[in-house]
C-alpha cells in the first residue's frame, strides 16, 4: 500500500476521532474498535470508505472486526484483496 | 486545606494509576479487602451464597492463571446449578408456575430445574463441539436463526401437543431461552478458534457474573482477547473493577434516596397510567414528573447493573469497557444508544446490523446505514425483549404476549427510526460546538426524546400501545 493511501486511511480515522472529541494520537498497530475507542457505526463508515476507495469486496470475507481493527490490519486486508 | 482535601480524594479515586496500590491488590490483604468491598457492594442485591461463589470464582480465576478455565467453569456452573435449586434465576420460578398451573405437578420443581440445567450444559457442549468440527454447517454459520427456530418449534409443540410431550417442550423453551443470545457468540468464537478450549468456552458462555439474557462481555472470543496478560495489567484491571463496583453502589444509593424522597404518587409510571385510564383526577405536572422520575430511575438502574457485572468481570481479570459510560453527555441519539447500553448495542450490531449492512442496499450508503440500524435497534431490540419474556407465551398464551407487547414494538420502531436519522445526520455534520449552550440544547433534545419514549419502553406488560399513547397525549394537554 502506498504512503498516500495509508495517509488517506489515517486521515479518515483521525477525522472520525475528532468528531467524538478524541484528540489523542494512535499507532499503526493500535486497536481502534475492539478497544472501544471508536464505535461500530464508525467501523461501518470505514468499511464503506474502503469499499469505495480501495475496491474491497467484503462479501468475499467473513466480516470480523479484526480485519479493520488497526491501520496495520487494514493494510494487510488491502494487500490480500 | 480544601485543595489538599481534593488532592487526597483525587488520589484515592485514581488508585489504578498508583504503583503502591498495584502491589497492594496482589498481596493477600489486598485480595481480602477486594473481596470484602465487592461483597458489601453486592450484598443488597444477591444471596450470601451467590456472593461467595461470584467473588471467589472471580478472584481465584485471576490469581491462579494456570487453572483459570477450570475455576471459571466451576464458578459458572456451580452458580447455575445452585441457582436452579435455590431459585436465584427465573428458571425455578417459571418451572414451578407451569408445573403447578398447567400440568398439576407439585413438589418436584427443584429437581426438574436441576435436571434441566444439566441437560442444558450437555446441549451446549454438543453444540460447541459440533461448531468446532463442522464450522461450515448451516447451524454454525447461522446460530441465532437456528436457536430461534428451535425455540419456535418447541413453543409450537408445547401449544399443540398434550401431556408429557407438551411439558418437555415447555421445559426446553424455559431452559434454553436465556442462552439464545449467548450461543451465537460462543459458536462464532468456537468456529474461529478464538475462545481456547471447549471447557473455557463453556465457562464463559454465560459467565457467573452475568445471570441475565444479555452478554455483558460479548462472549468468549472477546473476553479471551481482553484478558489481562501480566501482573501489572491484572492489578490495574482489578482496581478498575473495584472502582466500578463502588460507582455502582453510588448509583444504587442515589436510586434508593430518590425513591425515599419522592412522594408515592410520583413513583410508579404504570400505576399513574392506570389511574389516568380509569379517569381519576390528574395534573399535567404530575404526569411529567412521573415520566421524568421513571426515566431517571430506569436509566440509573440499567447503569448500576452494568457496573456490577463489568466490575466483577474485571475482578476476574477481564479488561472490559464499561456498560454505561457518561450517557448524560450524549450529543445525539446514536451516541446515547452507544453510551447508555454499550453491550446491548454491541449485541444488536453484531447479530443484526453487520449482517444486514453487508447484504442490502450496497449502492445506496444512506439507505444502507438506515436499514441496518432499523434491523438492529428495531427488529433485533424487539426480538430480544420478546425472547426475554417468552415465559409469558407459555403461561398466558400468544394473544396476551403479543397484545401487551404492542407498546414495546412501537418503542423499537420509533427508537430505530430516530437513531437511523441521527446517524445519517451525524455523518454530514461538522464537529459539534463545545459551547455550553449547544451542549445543553443537545442534552434537552436527547433526554427529552428518551423520556417521552420511555412511556412505551419501560419494560412492563401492564398497558398496551393505545393506553400509553393516551398518556403521552395528556402530557401535552390532549386528553379525553
Amino acid at each position: 500500500m502506498s504512503l498516500e493511501a495509508k495517509n488517506s486511511i489515517r486521515d479518515f480515522i483521525n477525522e472520525a476521532m475528532q468528531k467524538t472529541g478524541d484528540h489523542g494520537i494512535f499507532d499503526d498497530h493500535e486497536s481502534l474498535f475492539s478497544s472501544g475507542r471508536l464505535d461500530s457505526l464508525t467501523m461501518m463508515n470505514l468499511v464503506m470508505f474502503l469499499e469505495l476507495n480501495f475496491a474491497i469486496d467484503f462479501s468475499k470475507f467473513e466480516f470480523d472486526v479484526d480485519l479493520v481493527d488497526s491501520i496495520n490490519a487494514i493494510e494487510l486486508l488491502i494487500k490480500k484483496k | 486545606m480544601k485543595q489538599a482535601g481534593f488532592y487526597y480524594w483525587r488520589q484515592l479515586w485514581v488508585v489504578d494509576q498508583n504503583p503502591y496500590w498495584h502491589h497492594w491488590i496482589h498481596r493477600w490483604h489486598g485480595q481480602l479487602s477486594a473481596a470484602v468491598i465487592a461483597g458489601l457492594v453486592l450484598w443488597p442485591h444477591f444471596e450470601t451464597s451467590e456472593i461467595i461463589i461470584i467473588i471467589a470464582a472471580a478472584l481465584l480465576a485471576a490469581r491462579f492463571q494456570g487453572r483459570r478455565a477450570l475455576i471459571l467453569f466451576a464458578g459458572t456452573w456451580l452458580y447455575e446449578l445452585l441457582g436452579a435449586w435455590y431459585g436465584w434465576t427465573d428458571l425455578l420460578t417459571n418451572i414451578k408456575k407451569i408445573s403447578v398451573d398447567q400440568f398439576g405437578l407439585t413438589g418436584q420443581s427443584q429437581t426438574i430445574a436441576l435436571m434441566c440445567t444439566v441437560a442444558c450444559l450437555c446441549f451446549l457442549y454438543i453444540t460447541l463441539i459440533f461448531s468446532k468440527r463442522l464450522p461450515k454447517s448451516i447451524f454454525s454459520r447461522h446460530p441465532l436463526v437456528g436457536m430461534l427456530l428451535l425455540l419456535s418449534l418447541m413453543l409450537l409443540v408445547g401449544k399443540t401437543a398434550t401431556g408429557s410431550t407438551a411439558y418437555i417442550a415447555d421445559l426446553v423453551v424455559l431452559t434454553l431461552a436465556p442462552y439464545v443470545w449467548f450461543i451465537p457468540q460462543a459458536v462464532m468464537a468456537a468456529r474461529a478458534g478464538k475462545s481456547g478450549s471447549v471447557l473455557l468456552n463453556l465457562a464463559l458462555i454465560r459467565a457467573f457474573w452475568n445471570p441475565t439474557y444479555l452478554p455483558y462481555g460479548k462472549g468468549p472470543g472477546y473476553l479471551e482477547k481482553h484478558h489481562s496478560s501480566n501482573a501489572k495489567d491484572l492489578a490495574i484491571t482489578q482496581l478498575k473493577g473495584l472502582k466500578l463496583l463502588v460507582w455502582g453502589l453510588c448509583l444504587y444509593l442515589f436510586n434508593l434516596t430518590l425513591s425515599n424522597v419522592l412522594p408515592n404518587e410520583f413513583k410508579n409510571l404504570d400505576e399513574t397510567i392506570a389511574q389516568f385510564i380509569r379517569g381519576e383526577e390528574f395534573s399535567i405536572f404530575k404526569h411529567w414528573a412521573v415520566t421524568i422520575f421513571s426515566t431517571i430511575s430506569y436509566s440509573v438502574n440499567i447503569a448500576m447493573w452494568a457496573h456490577f457485572f463489568i466490575g466483577i468481570a474485571r475482578l476476574a481479570g477481564y479488561q472490559l469497557p464499561r456498560g454505561s459510560w457518561r450517557p448524560l453527555e450524549s450529543r445525539s441519539l446514536a451516541e446515547y444508544f452507544n453510551r447508555f447500553h454499550f453491550y446491548f448495542k454491541e449485541l444488536l450490531v453484531e447479530l443484526f446490523f453487520v449482517p444486514t449492512f453487508f447484504q442490502f442496499f450496497k449502492t445506496s450508503p444512506r439507505l444502507r446505514v438506515f436499514f441496518a440500524t432499523f434491523m438492529a435497534a428495531g427488529v433485533g431490540n424487539a426480538l430480544w425483549h420478546f425472547v426475554r419474556d417468552i415465559h409469558l407465551v407459555i403461561q398466558e398464551g400468544f394473544v396476551y404476549s403479543i397484545s401487551t407487547f404492542t407498546s414495546y414494538l412501537f418503542y423499537c420502531f420509533a427508537l430505530s427510526v430516530a437513531i437511523g436519522i441521527s446517524q445519517i445526520r451525524s455523518e454530514n455534520q461538522p464537529q459539534r460546538s463545545e459551547a455550553w449552550l449547544a451542549k445543553l440544547k443537545d442534552f434537552i433534545f436527547v433526554w427529552g426524546f428518551v423520556s417521552l419514549l420511555h412511556i412505551f419502553g419501560n419494560g412492563s406488560h401492564a398497558h398496551g400501545f393505545e393506553e400509553r399513547m393516551l398518556f403521552l397525549s395528556s402530557l401535552f394537554g390532549v386528553y379525553r
